[in-house]
């Protein structure tokens, strides 16, 4: 397909896009880069980590997207006392019959709000990230696969540290985006105190299908990335590893670990979907630089040394950006 | 009768001899002295004088002691005369203050090539252990004296002479360090090239190249923006390279001599991106008209006053 014809075709297939976030608007005041970035764990097909403090409308957003659909939608409350079987689904048996009979659990649905992902077991969080890789529940014998689209919302609360249990960086790197909430504009936040002093909020109604999302996700496949942003992304990617061969010796201490294989392929599935949502055919440096926070703050690991010096991976990846030449 | 005394006399005469043989080692056990503090070391000796057929096989010192404690062996002192000598050497130590007794101690030897095993046992030795008077209305003071340790005079020499080699291989390594230093002073002033100068020459380097006249156009995007994007780095001391171009146009929105030319930039970089990134194959002209405007930013943003700057020729760049 030549990039014309493919850029006249994204433009009018992501119209539903501009729809989608005036629908979501209607609940959610301001918080555009997070909505934004729900759009993109949606079309690249990547499950999405959300973390902030309470009270930042994480669970308003997923709840209103998933209204937005015509979708099945589960929140699970995660709690100490969930049980993986709770979250999959079981074996009942009948006494009636005598028989054995599956009970399909929540996942089974199109949306999943994993509300405070962090308060639950690690034997449930695995069972939960497992499913999320796999995109296949296996109860009794029987393997059951996932609907599709299936995404996967996780919400984590980054203070009452108490009782809870953190990701490990292993499962943390299954989610393609980890999105940092920060509070809302004095003029947003006015707008919200209005909204919802004086009951004037919307409802929401679905105004997407789900065959959809699942067309743009193969629309999303088509947008062009040139090999000078192929580069790019690997430079960056290597840059987290490497630091020192792109002129920054003084990170060297500072990471543990860089971004792995997975973070590359999400930079490059993000970058798209970001080009696809600004109704793009091709992606240009700005997508990759857009998304790149998402995609790697969770996939570079600090040292101590560099949490003894209050240096986040954010800190880091800033200075990559900095640094990395830009095609 | 007389058959009778004679026999007796043979029986006597036996035991007589056996008892000479059996008198052929002899043993005494003694201390330094007889009064001991609590705590003191009693320096305990068994002293045996035996024939040279006689091994000692073992001393039941330890098991023997009571209200006493054994704190070591020292190695026996042996010494050969017409008679073998030899003199073991324990120290014990009596934490009680009592009378104590050193009871018997037996000696185990053995006698030629007889396997037998004989013994002897020592004199018992009286001790006498006593407390520390303790005047309660005198000061509180040490049990004992600090240990004075007499000075080393080696090690004392060892350490200046070390003291003395740091200071010299600093005071030498100081005096390179100034020396390089007063060199590095001398140097020959760096000649400043002004950045527009730099971006003109390549820009007409590139044009000599003719690039996108041998179909290398994405390449020939890429260095004319390339030339672009240093010359405002030097020029407006951005990160230019390092930004995308949305991101740079935003930037030199906050620069006054960047003002007429923003957008002339943002259509000239958003051209050369949709080559660079978009396979867009543009009209010759198109890539012409490229170099113009690349030439037309550098002249625009030069400084006022430029007449008496090197150009990059002269300065062999």
């Amino acid at each position: 397909m030549e990039i014309t014809e493919l850029n006249e075709k994204i433009k009018n297939e992501s119209a539903f896009v501009d729809t989608l976030f005036s629908e979501i608007g209607k609940a959610i005041v301001g918080q555009k880069e997070m909505v934004e970035r729900l759009i993109i764990g949606l079309l690249s097909n990547g499950h999405v980590l959300l973390e902030g403090v309470p009270g930042l409308a994480k669970t308003l957003a997923i709840k209103s997207l998933a209204q937005s659909m015509h979708a099945k939608f589960q929140r699970i409350q995660f709690t100490p006392d969930l049980l993986p079987a709770d979250l999959l689904g079981t074996m009942i048996y009948s006494q009636k019959d005598g028989n054995f009979s599956i009970k399909k659990g929540p996942i089974f649905s199109n949306f999943i709000l994993a509300d405070e992902i962090n308060r639950a077991p690690a034997k449930v969080q695995s069972a939960l990230l497992e499913a999320m890789q796999e995109r296949q529940v296996t109860i009794g014998e029987e393997t059951f696969k996932l609907d599709e689209p299936f995404l996967v919302l996780a919400t984590q609360n980054p203070i009452e540290q108490e009782g809870t249990y953190p990701l490990p960086e292993a499962q943390v790197d299954r989610f393609m985006l980890k999105i940092k909430i920060t509070y809302p504009k004095r003029e947003e936040e006015l707008l919200i105190m209005k909204q919802n002093v004086g009951g004037i909020i919307s409802e929401i109604k679905p105004i997407i299908k789900t065959e959809d999302i699942l067309r743009a996700r193969k629309l999303v496949h088509d947008v062009y990335v040139d090999e000078k942003i192929e580069k790019y992304i690997l430079d960056i990617i290597f840059a987290t590893r490497n630091p020192e061969q792109f002129g920054l010796e003084s990170l060297k201490e500072l990471i543990s670990y860089g971004g792995s294989p997975r973070a590359t392929i999400n930079l490059a599935l993000g970058a798209k979907s970001m080009a696809f949502i600004k109704r793009r055919g091709y992606v240009i440096p700005e997508d990759v630089r857009a998304i790149c926070m998402d995609v790697l703050r969770h996939r570079v690991a600090v040292t101590y040394e560099a949490e003894a010096e209050d240096i986040t991976s954010e800190n880091i990846i800033s200075e990559i950006l900095n640094k990395v030449e830009v095609p | 009768m007389v058959k009778k005394n004679l026999k007796y006399s043979v029986l006597i005469f036996f035991f007589i001899f056996l008892k000479l043989e059996a008198q052929n080692i002899e043993v005494y056990a003694e201390t330094d002295t007889t009064d001991y503090y609590v705590g003191d070391y009693v320096h305990y000796r068994i002293s045996l004088t035996f024939d040279e057929n006689i091994k000692i096989s073992s001393i039941a010192l330890k098991d023997s002691l009571k209200n006493l404690e054994f704190i070591k062996e020292e190695p026996p002192v042996k010494s050969k005369g017409n008679k073998k000598q030899e003199v073991y050497r324990y120290i014990l130590a009596g934490y009680d203050s009592s009378e104590v007794i050193i009871p018997p101690i037996p000696v185990y030897y053995t006698v030629g090539n007889d396997t037998a095993i004989n013994v002897i046992t020592t004199n018992s030795v009286a001790i006498a252990v006593h407390t520390i008077d303790v005047d309660p209305a005198a000061d509180i003071r040490d049990v004992k004296d600090p240990l004075k340790i007499p000075l080393n005079w080696f090690l004392i020499l060892v350490i200046v002479f070390v003291l003395v080699l740091i200071a010299a291989l600093f005071y030498l390594w100081y005096r390179n360090y100034k020396k390089k230093k007063e060199g590095a002073e001398i140097k020959v002033p760096k000649i400043i090239i002004p950045p527009y100068k730099i971006a003109l020459k390549e820009l007409r380097d590139l044009e000599d190249k003719k690039l996108w006249q041998q179909n290398l156009i994405k390449e020939y995007h890429s260095q004319v923006t390339g030339i672009i994007r240093k010359y405002f780095e030097a020029r407006f001391n951005l990160l230019a390279l390092e930004m995308p171009s949305s991101e740079l146009i935003e930037e030199m929105k906050n620069i006054k001599d960047a003002e007429n030319i923003l957008d002339q930039t943002r259509e000239f970089l958003e051209n050369a991106d949709m080559v660079k990134f978009a396979k867009f194959k543009p009209m010759p002209t198109v890539n012409e008209e490229m170099m113009k405007q690349a030439y037309s930013i550098v002249e625009k943003t030069k400084p006022a006053d430029s007449s008496n700057e090197l150009i990059p020729e002269e300065a062999n760049v």
